[in-house]
């Protein structure tokens, strides 16, 4: 049955909140394939449409235009209560007139699952989340993790699916996030779940997702594998967006890019001489060396952060960061002040789209 | 906050208001209380300390059978227009901004409407469509005004309630009306207590539309005592109205104890 490959389909979706002058355009034609068994991430600042998106997965709102299917099956129409789909809340939103096992239950009593059934599946939950002894808590007597982490119980317990998990794991501390973070993973793997899991944080979306989508202002801007996405970002934005990023501009010439300060930057590149370009470099893919070609720096600031040293440098009036690893000694070399080589191999630069 | 030490805030006459404020609102309750339990035929002076009058009012049977009438009104009227209320408050809340306002003001009217208008006018209406004035008519006009009454603390519930509850009930395959008795309805529930507690006081103090609406046979407690108290003072009104002050109080404070809960 390869034809199901696709769990979800999302067809050229547009939301519009309100009309008239107060219009809001929170999605602009959104079109997404999101794999069976995929874990699929959404990733974007606050208010780029993240949440509307999984909402009108979930059927809580309609499309303005487009349409989505589940497993080919059309979603037009269909209540929240009729999709295959369960919603992890931003806010939880937990029944607070019931308690962790009340609420873990409610989905499977609604299915009208057999009762021994229903409290082995609810043992196994707490389990999963670590809430073993708090099933006859109120949502209001626990903490904001505790909480999240019910949510998360009551969503799984009915083993949707397709699971839509919205800044699922914002509330956790580090360690437990960590925990989370395989958790879902092995979850995924082990019961064949489609996850559509919205985060800000890009260092999560990067651990997780088999492909990350990442939206800017209701649009998409790009999706791909973390790698992809990462090593080879398409514009300034996801650049950005994801992990650290030295921008540099220079005016097109063959081969190269003559930068602000008269500098030459190699790289290969298909953009027209004397056009403006951007490239992004990755902190730890340039190096700092004293005998060789390179373009001039001064060092301005060094940042010893446990595993690595940041190099804080100045060039064509820009700042940019190196990444050293400490094992290695390199980073001992360089102090505040010093006129060093940047060495920026061709293959790590990346030139960005245009921005519109 | 203010700071209750803060000097700026000392307004020393007010004092002097509050005692007498309070000393008008209650001496006259106490004294009729404590009137209640005197054994003197005229009302007003003091004697000794007796129970004759609780026992002549509860051997009198055409009070007994006036708190039967009280009792039964008050109870239909709170159990159906507490029904309405919640219907009303439920199924406005999806509904427009714009509508929900205005659905507000026309369910809140009647609260400023003078009560002898609403009175006159229930009466002519009554006589204009041919009912006959008697317990129903009765039953009728107090259901219709204790729904304002009810609906607005269940409204005022229901504003607090965080619509993604509904969402996630929804989400967990609830159906509509399945949400509706597991969430929405158990979260409601402090609210239609207090509602219905209000409509239950209201309709049991109602004088003045029951006094036009009622027929004959119809007659409530405090359109009984109004009758008694044309006929002179006797400590009987103080005991009958001692009893209902005892049970006033113990409903409002049943409802504020329930609406403590969360
Ligand atoms: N019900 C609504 N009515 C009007 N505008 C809305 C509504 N819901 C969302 N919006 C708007 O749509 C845009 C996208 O909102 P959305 O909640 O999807 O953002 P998000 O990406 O989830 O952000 P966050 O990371 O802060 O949760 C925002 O500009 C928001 O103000
Ligand atoms: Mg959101």
């Amino acid at each position: 049955m390869t034809a199901l490959a696709n769990a979800i389909v999302i067809d050229n979706i547009g939301m519009v909140f309100g009309a008239g002058l107060g219009a809001v355009r929170a999605l602009d034609g959104v079109s997404l394939e999101i794999g069976s068994n995929e874990f699929f991430t959404l990733l974007g600042p606050s208010g780029c449409g993240k949440t509307t998106l999984l909402r009108l997965i979930a059927g809580f709102e309609q499309p303005s235009t487009g349409s989505i299917s589940l497993y080919g099956q059309r979603l037009e129409g269909l209540m929240p209560f009729e999709r295959p789909v369960n919603t992890v809340f931003q806010s939880y939103a937990l029944f607070p007139h019931m308690s962790v096992a009340q609420n873990i239950a409610f989905g499977l009593e609604m299915q009208r699952k057999p009762r021994l059934e229903v409290q082995k599946i609810v043992a196994d939950m707490l389990e999963l989340v670590q809430l073993t002894g708090f099933e006859a808590r109120k949502p209001a007597q626990l903490s904001g993790g505790q909480q999240q982490r019910v949510a998360l119980a009551r969503a799984l317990a009915n083993r949707p699916k397709v699971l839509l998990l919205d800044e699922s794991l914002s509330a956790l501390d580090a360690k437990l996030r960590k925990e989370m973070q395989l958790e879902l993973k092995r979850l995924q793997l082990e019961t064949g779940i489609t996850f559509v899991f919205v985060t800000h944080d890009q260092e999560e979306a990067l651990t997780m997702s088999d492909r990350i989508a990442v939206m800017k202002n209701g649009k998409l801007e790009q999706i791909g594998t973390p790698t992809e996405i990462y090593d080879f970002p398409r514009s300034r934005y996801v650049a950005d967006f994801i992990g650290e990023t030295n921008f540099l501009t220079g005016i097109a010439e063959a081969n190269g890019l003559r930068l602000p300060d008269s500098q030459w930057l190699e790289v290969t590149h298909s953009r027209p001489p004397g056009s403006s370009v951007d490239v992004a470099v990755r902190p730890e893919r340039a190096q700092i060396a004293r005998d060789t070609n390179g373009l001039n720096a001064v060092v301005r600031e060094v940042v010893y952060v446990g595993t690595d040293t940041v190099v804080y440098l100045e060039i064509a009036k820009e700042v940019f960061r190196v990444r050293m690893q400490n094992h290695g000694g390199a980073a001992k070399m360089v102090s505040v002040g010093d006129q060093i080589k940047l060495v920026i191999p061709p293959n790590a630069v990346r030139i960005l789209e245009a921005e519109s | 906050m203010i700071n209750p030490r803060n000097p700026l805030w000392r307004y020393p006459s007010l004092g002097v208001l509050m005692v007498a404020f309070f000393a008008f609102l209650y001496v006259p309750i106490i004294v009729l209380i404590v009137l209640s339990f005197n054994q003197n035929q005229t009302a007003t002076i003091w004697t000794t300390f007796s129970f004759d009058w609780y026992k002549n009012v509860l051997e009198n049977p055409n009070i007994l059978r006036a708190a039967q009438n009280s009792l039964i009104v008050a109870l239909v009227a709170t159990v159906v227009s507490t029904v309405f209320a919640t219907m009303a408050a439920v199924g406005m809340a999806g509904k427009a901004f714009k509508a929900q306002n205005a659905f507000n003001g026309l369910v809140g009217l009647p609260l400023l409407v003078p009560e002898i208008v609403t009175a006159v006018a229930s009466l002519l209406f009554f006589l204009a469509i041919g009912l006959e004035l008697g317990l129903t008519t009765v039953i009728i006009a107090h259901v219709v005004f204790c729904i304002p009454f009810a609906y607005l603390p269940i409204r005022a519930r229901l504003e607090g309630l965080d619509p993604k509850l509904l969402e996630a009930a929804s989400d967990l395959y609830a159906r509509p009306w399945q949400a509706f008795a597991r969430v929405t309805l158990p979260l409601l529930l402090p609210g239609i207590v207090s509602g219905a507690m209000l409509a239950f006081i209201t309709s049991m103090d109602d004088f003045v539309i029951t006094f036009f609406v009622a027929g004959a046979g119809a007659t409530t407690l405090p359109v009984y005592i109004f009758g008694m108290i044309r006929t002179g003072i006797s400590p009987e009104v103080n005991a009958i109205s001692t009893l209902l002050f005892a049970a006033s109080l113990v409903i409002v404070m049943l409802s504020f104890f329930i609406s403590q809960k969360k």
